[in-house]
């Protein structure tokens, strides 16, 4: 059976990693070709799944956690990813902050159950300034013992950059990538040779968003939440007070941030979701929407009234 | 190499004794976690070729202290200018004779694409560098042994990525299979499933050719060569044996990109051992489902290894050792399996065998190690150019068996270096 294009003329790939389902979308180009990028790029996907998933042992993240209080060799690449982790820490006065991965677990939002002894400990074990970076030497340290780092926010965006270069290096021009579809990158152009377009969220209303060989990054209390003490409580945890938000609270339900970069776009979302306060102050971003229970905030340099989307066969929360 | 595997002339309960309590008895486990190494001074190493393979290495290699990716080459610029952003400091060289040259250098990776391994791996052997290479060692038999009598020759170590050999995992799954817990061997069974169509892209056509030297009938070591080569050789070391024959078929189910058929993307082997039991390797690109695992089946239990992880499942009527009670588990099924964990008498010590389910770190990670520590200590590889050849020779013969539809013997003529 030769490679198969759908009706649009593209060659679609999917795998699973990271929890969730990976997809890239190809045209412009011999569908074998094609085919074998996209090949390509999800293995890019599959290899940062390997090495940053806090549930494989064997994953350099573990190995990071592992070692708290000691100084842990890595790959120049994954040095290179808490670099970026720490910027936007920085940036974002700490609403963005990879140190919660202890939290995560005593909420019950990894596989573990809701333990509330372990919230009470977990309480103080976060901030990126206490994991520290050695330049010269690429090694990293958890300076606090009971420090463990969780890259969940960033790690998708991170991928699907890596993934695009991949393509990029394989001379293909036109394709889009998501992450579960809260990560995507449009390169280039989709088939009807228009920029390629996102609706974010499910409803009629939602945002609409044009990516111009850029990034999008979606993120929402909803979606994968825990029941604490008969309570639905969000999937993102505030590092700034150790606990994830209840739900139905008059609070930001979704951010998206658009960024030449889906890292950065998924990073800042998370940032974005935490503090609202950040829509229009978030650096190299040309769109950032915020959507509360009282009505959507939008800001956009590209666009002010952001993009009308033809298609929304694809994209939601 | 020795002879066939007897169960009966091997020692017995080798650390398996029975035991009351369950700290006791996992204590008397082995420690197998081996420290990682550290070279007094620092290692520069250059790896040959930077595709998927020499990455992962170069990402492995970057895990330890006093050892330097100090160079990489690969004949392709583009994949050369993108490993190079990937490394810290390498210096990027397309000709790997300017690498053998820099005598700062003193090891090297050989990652390349099979066919190249013997002209790369006797020159390297010629300029004094340690080496690891990749397996399969090479497209053709006589190059492989022309590869293995090099090694033999050298000065310098000579080890090569049969990665089963220095996994802590496969070890200890090794002991107990060595021990009375598996007994005779009953059925042995290699599974490889993956979807993918293992094409490499290329813009440019003539490039695209180079790339996907393992879909040229001329070069390619064919499905078990390519996917299986590191499984034969677990089944090898394990049985310390090789097969006497094999038969196979390849056929094109899904990946029917023009392809020869000799190669193919599904494929089957049947391989005799001279004790009369037979192990079956079956491999296909075309469907994902079970990954990759070998499973040796005896008459006290079964041994399933998945190369971060394994596991031992006993008969109901096998002799208990005490321990197992006390034993983590996993449900396959109706079976339930025994995990094999790595460094269970530290763990068990401190209350977190739980937490020692699964390799600390990729396999990769343990075989680059094994070679460093074997430059550092002075110490023989866990998997040297013998080794490789014969299980080289092997995988060659398989996809002789598979391209022609036919039975290919396995001489002791074939496997003598």
């Amino acid at each position: 059976m030769p490679v198969q294009v759908d009706e649009r003329g593209m060659v679609r790939l999917a795998c699973a990693a990271m929890g969730t389902r990976f997809e890239v979308l190809l045209h412009g180009g011999d569908p074998g070709w094609l085919h074998a990028a996209g090949e390509a790029a999800l293995d890019e996907v599959l290899l940062w799944h390997a090495r940053l998933s806090a549930f494989e042992r064997s994953s350099v993240v573990s190995a990071i956690n592992r070692s708290a209080g000691e100084w842990c060799r890595v790959d120049p690449e994954t040095f290179g990813l808490l670099r970026l982790c720490r910027e936007v820490w920085e940036k974002t006065g700490g609403a963005f902050d990879p140190t919660v991965g202890r939290l995560m677990r005593a909420w019950g939002l990894r596989l573990e159950a809701f333990d509330a002894e372990e919230v009470e400990r977990s309480q103080g074990c976060t901030g990126m300034g206490l994991l520290e970076l050695d330049e010269a030497g690429c090694r990293v340290r958890l300076a606090d013992a009971g420090l463990r780092i969780d890259l969940g926010a960033v790690g998708k965006g991170w991928s699907l950059d890596r993934a695009v270069g991949v393509l990029r290096d394989a001379g293909v021009e036109n394709a889009l990538l998501h992450g579960g579809t809260s990560s995507v990158i449009g390169l280039g152009l989709a088939p009807e040779g228009r920029h390629w377009r996102v609706v974010v969220g499910p409803g009629a209303n939602s945002p609409r968003v044009e990516l111009r060989g850029s990034a999008l990054g979606v993120s929402a209390h909803r979606g994968r939440e825990a029941v604490v003490d008969g309570r639905a409580v969000g999937h993102v945890v505030d590092p700034r007070v150790g606990s994830p938000v209840v739900l139905g609270e008059s609070i930001a339900m979704t951010a998206a941030v658009v960024h030449e970069s889906a890292a950065m776009a998924d990073a800042y979302s998370t940032a974005l979701l935490l503090r609202p306060e950040l829509l229009g102050r978030i650096e190299g971003a040309s769109t950032a929407v915020c959507v509360k229970d009282g009505g959507v905030e939008r800001w956009s340099v590209d666009s002010p009234d952001l993009c009308v989307v033809e298609s929304t066969e694809f994209a939601h929360v | 190499m020795s002879d066939v595997f007897k169960p009966d002339g091997l020692p017995r309960r080798e650390f398996l004794i029975q035991a009351a309590g369950a700290v006791s008895a996992v204590a008397l486990l082995p420690t197998i976690l081996p420290a990682a190494p550290r070279p007094r001074e620092v290692l520069k190493v250059g790896i040959i070729g930077v595709g998927r393979q020499g990455r992962a290495i170069a990402v492995e290699l970057g895990k330890l202290e006093n050892v330097q990716v100090a160079a990489i080459c690969d004949n392709d610029s583009a994949r050369l200018k993108t490993a190079q952003g990937r490394t810290q400091g390498a210096e990027a060289i397309e000709d790997y004779r300017k690498l053998l040259e820099k005598a700062d250098v003193t090891a090297v990776v050989i990652a390349t694409p099979t066919h190249q391994h013997k002209e790369i791996a006797l020159a390297a052997v010629q300029a004094g560098k340690h080496v690891y290479c990749e397996c399969p060692l090479a497209h053709t038999p006589e190059d492989a042994r022309a590869i293995a009598l090099a090694a033999r020759g050298s000065k310098k170590v000579f080890a090569t990525a049969l990665e089963g050999r220095s996994n802590p995992v496969y070890t200890l799954a090794r002991s107990f299979f060595r021990s009375d817990a598996v007994r005779a061997v009953v059925s042995m069974r290699c599974h490889n499933h993956q979807k993918r169509s293992l094409r490499t892209p290329s813009s440019d056509p003539a490039r695209e050719k180079a790339l996907n030297w393992w879909l040229d009938k001329e070069l390619s070591t064919g499905i078990p060569g390519e996917v299986g080569t590191q499984q034969l050789d677990v089944i090898h070391w394990y049985r310390d044996a090789y097969p006497v024959d094999v038969s196979g078929y390849t056929a094109t189910r899904l990946w029917d990109d023009g392809r020869p058929a000799e190669i193919g993307d599904t494929c089957g082997c049947d391989f005799g051992f001279a004790d009369g039991t037979r192990m079956q390797f079956e491999a296909t690109l075309a469907n994902s489902f079970e990954g990759k695992y070998e499973l040796l089946a005896g008459v006290n239990s079964a041994i399933k290894l998945a190369w971060t992880h394994a596991w031992m499942f006993k008969e109901a009527d096998a002799n208990r050792q005490g321990w197992e009670v006390y034993a983590n588990t996993q449900q396959f099924h109706k079976d339930e399996g025994i995990t094999l964990i790595a460094d269970a008498t530290k763990l068990a010590s401190q209350g977190k065998l739980q937490e020692g389910v699964g390799l600390p770190n990729p396999p990769t990670y343990y075989a680059i190690s094994d070679f460093v520590r074997a430059v550092s200590e002075g110490k023989a590889p866990a998997a040297g150019a013998d080794d490789a050849f014969r299980t080289t020779v092997v995988a060659l013969a398989a996809h002789k068996a598979a391209a022609g539809k036919t039975r290919v013997e396995i001489t002791p003529e074939m496997l003598k270096v």
